[in-house]
Order: structure tokens, then sequence, then C-alpha cells
């Protein structure tokens, strides 16, 4: 079974962890419990205060225990409460099968601002929890929608993504379970031995419910990972 | 079922009818209870060892039937409109396969048409041993490593490009998302940011909207250019050469 946990707002002003970090922290913690597949980064409507720009996280794990939603609910809401800044107001919601009921709000929450009576009705039946002024939940609805529908959003975790050289063979990347595609007008698939330079920034987009990376052909048997100028907007 | 058609080598240099265009013509010889889901144009290996008539790129019609009992009337029919409109002096091939037959060794050997040189002995094997069609329809028959491969490469569902997809070319220009989206098009913003687009946001496409096969998916890659959504398309000489 797979199993989304959207998480946001768990950072403030001069918090060193931003909430995509403390995801992925949490995904290292569940060893035993499930198998963490990765988190995906998703920006949402930017219109509206956020601690750097509005982007919430969503873990994929996936598991075959049948108690496996409730406790890994718990042992979300838990670790964000443990970790999460003080002047946060985190968000966490835990969704298998019925993650699909949060696409519509996911997509909505990425073109305008929720309205606070809003966020209620789009829980009901759901894992969530929020601290303190519950912000985070509409971050947290959202990520688990958008990521159940696959098409948006970008991995900030995917089997070890932090580990690969800037410079990395394609027969690598599709090894981790990467599927590599062409923004040439030739649309034509990179060859294994064929490099591909990350810019030292590895983060597939969420295309399809897989890690994706479009590519540029920068050269014979070379290509360069597309859209990005410099490293570290995501964390 | 979906079935897969690849066609290739049917064109000779300064013909008027490129393969991608023979297979686009072909919708048109569809029986009843049979329609085009999609045509892809896809990329294999260049290299002057090989011999093409300009890219090396082979096409698939992608055809969606409700009885696999019409699978022999399709051949039948893409058979004759290969014998009426390939060029003179072609080599032609044609696959044909199902989706539900295991085509993973297909997909291998298109993969491998990407970047190696096969040879007909190898595509008629991993044709065999997959349960799939493949005929040599003239000359040398060497197109039935290009038919072969288009079907793998349609089958592995993220290489290529569409040729036609759902009346693409009577789509506007401007297009909404949702509007591109009701036609089976999914817009993807490939910026840094990758996120989903508002659906009411236009697309501009220059009158080139070439959606690539990603996931299996029809998909419109978009690009932000001076404030404006841009989808990638293709460059003109595609339109000369390969259409």
């Amino acid at each position: 079974m797979r199993i989304l946990i959207g998480i946001d707002d768990t950072d403030g002003a001069g918090w060193a962890a931003s909430t995509a970090r403390l995801a992925r922290e949490f995904g290292d913690t569940l060893d035993g419990e499930a198998r963490f597949i990765g988190s995906v980064g998703h920006m949402l409507f930017s219109g509206i205060a956020a601690t750097t720009n509005n982007k919430a996280s969503c873990l994929v794990v996936e598991t075959e225990r049948t108690d496996a939603l409730d406790a890994l609910f718990q042992l979300a809401a838990a670790y964000v409460e443990a970790h999460a800044a003080p002047s946060s107001a985190p968000g966490v919601v835990v969704a298998g099968e019925e993650a699909e009921r949060l696409i519509d709000f996911g997509l909505e929450a990425s073109r305008r601002e929720i309205r606070g009576d809003e966020i209620e009705p789009a829980l009901i039946g759901l894992r969530a929890t929020g601290l303190r002024a519950r912000r985070g939940l509409v971050g947290a609805a959202a990520a688990v929608g958008l990521t159940a529908r696959g098409w948006s959003g970008r991995w900030l975790e995917f089997g070890g993504l932090r580990r690969f050289e800037r410079a990395v063979q394609a027969r690598e990347l599709r090894a981790q379970g990467m599927f590599l595609v062409s923004l040439e007008t030739d649309a034509e698939a990179p060859a294994p031995e064929d490099w591909v330079d990350t810019h030292g920034w590895l983060r597939p987009q969420l295309v399809a419910g897989r890690a994706v990376l479009p590519l540029r052909r920068i050269g014979e048997g070379m290509w360069a990972t597309a859209s990005v100028e410099t490293a570290k907007k995501f964390r | 079922m979906k079935l897969y058609m690849g066609f290739d080598d049917t064109d000779v240099a300064g013909a008027k009818i490129g393969t991608g265009r023979l297979v686009r013509m072909f919708e048109r010889k569809l029986p009843e209870g049979a329609r085009l889901w999609g045509a892809l144009r896809h990329q294999l290996l260049i290299d002057p060892r090989i011999p093409f008539t300009s890219h090396n790129s082979p096409a698939c019609a992608v055809v969606e039937i409700e009885d696999a009992a019409l699978i022999p009337a399709l051949t039948a029919r893409a058979i004759a409109h290969i014998a009426e409109l390939a060029s003179e002096g072609s080599d032609p091939g044609l696959c044909v396969a199902r989706d539900s037959d295991d085509l993973s060794e297909v997909i291998e050997f298109g993969l491998s048409c990407t970047h190696e040189i096969e040879t007909q002995d190898h595509a008629r094997e991993v044709a065999a041993r997959a349960g799939v069609e493949l005929l040599g329809l003239g000359g040398t028959n060497d197109g039935i490593i290009g038919a072969l491969a288009a079907v793998g490469l349609s089958a592995y569902g993220w290489s290529g490009r569409f040729l036609e997809y759902g009346g693409l070319r009577r789509l506007p220009d401007p297009i909404s998302v949702a509007a591109l989206a009701e036609a089976g098009i999914e817009a993807v913003a490939i910026d840094k940011k990758a996120q989903a687009l508002d659906p009411r946001a236009l697309i501009h496409t220059g009158g080139w909207l070439s959606p690539r096969l990603w996931g299996g998916r029809a998909v419109a890659p978009i690009e932000e250019k001076d404030g404006r959504l841009i989808a990638l398309g293709k460059r003109p000489r595609d339109a000369e050469v390969a259409d």
C-alpha cells in the first residue's frame, strides 16, 4: 500500500530546518515501519505570507502493514511536534487511496488562497492534525492531493539523490528508477552511457507519478538537466 | 485494447510522403470499431553505417480497438496502405503488437536501436519470442528493424513525440491548460518550481504543438518566456521531413 504524508508550515524565521528537510529527515526514521520512497516538494499559491516561499512537502512511503495509516499518522504527528519551530503552525495529513479526494483541493491551493472555512470540509474522514494556528493543514492536504495527482512538484529525496556526483551516467539514474526524457525536437531516449550534468542539483520532477528528469542535449552523448539556473532554492 | 502498429523505411530521399505522414494518413483507412489514439515519431540512432532516408525516424500508429477480431483486417489494410503509398525503392517494414502482449524484450530492442546498430535477424528473433507480427514488405526489408523499434518505444512510453493526437492540428493557439486536458494532453511546467498550472492559464503553441510521450501519455512540456507560457514544439524542418 502506498501512503502519502503531507507536512507543511514547520519552520519559522531563523529556524535552521526547512519543512522539506524535516520531511526528509522524518522519512529516514521510518526504517522498519515503511519503505521511504521519497519526498516531493510542491509550490503552492505565492500570494500569501510564507516563511520563504509557499512550499509544502509530501512523503511517499510503501508498506504491507494493515495498521500502517494509523501508525504513520501518530509517528508523523509526534515527529513534527518535536521538531517544528516554536513559532510555526504545522499541519500533518496522512492518506492512502483516499488521497485522491484531495486532488482538486491541491489544484485550488496552487492557484489561490484557501479560505479558512474550506479546510475542515476537505479533511473530513482523513487523518489530519495541526498545531497552534494549524495554518499548515492547507499545505499538508494540498501536498497530498498534488502528489496523488502525480503531475507537478519535484522530488527532494528519491533513492539517495544527494549522493550522486554532478556528472552522472544515464544508466545510473535509470537504475535508481528515474525516467530521462529529452526536450529536444527529436524527443530521443538518452543512451545508457550518456553523461548528464545535473548542475549539482538533482531534483527530478513528479510526472505521471514517477521521478522524471527533462534533459537538454549539450553535446554528443552529453545532456544537462533543464530549468536549473542556480541551486539551493529547494532545500 | 490498444494495438501498436510500427512502420519504417517507407520512403526514399525526396519522397513527398515520409513515414510520419504515411502513418497519419493511415487513420483514414481504419475500419469501424478502430480509432487512432495517436501517431508517434521515434528517433533511432543516426550513424553512417545505417542506411536511412533522412533521420532514421520510424513511426507508430497506436490504434484502439474494441474487438481483437479486427487485427487481421487492420494488418491487411496496413499492408495495402504501404503498398499504395511507400516510395519505389524503399524497404518497408510493419510490426503489429497488442498492448496485452509481453513487450518487455521489444521495449529493450527499441531502446537498443536508439544507440546501437541492430540487425534484421535480431529483430525477427525478438518479435518471434514476443509473439508479435513483423513483416518485411519490400526491398531489403530493413524496415522491420525500425518498425519493431517503434512499437517497443511506444510501449516503453517515455520517448518520441506525437505527430497526431485527437485533432492536434485543429487546436487553437493560444489554448488553455483546461482545454488541453480535455484534449487528453497534460501540460507540465518544466521550470524550477514545477508547479501545477492554473487550468485557466493560456499556453502559446506557435502552431507547432507536438506533445511528447511521457508516462504513456501525451504531455506538453511548458516553459515561461517573457511572461508567456510556451509549449515546446517542433522545428519547421520536422514539418518538412518527418510529417
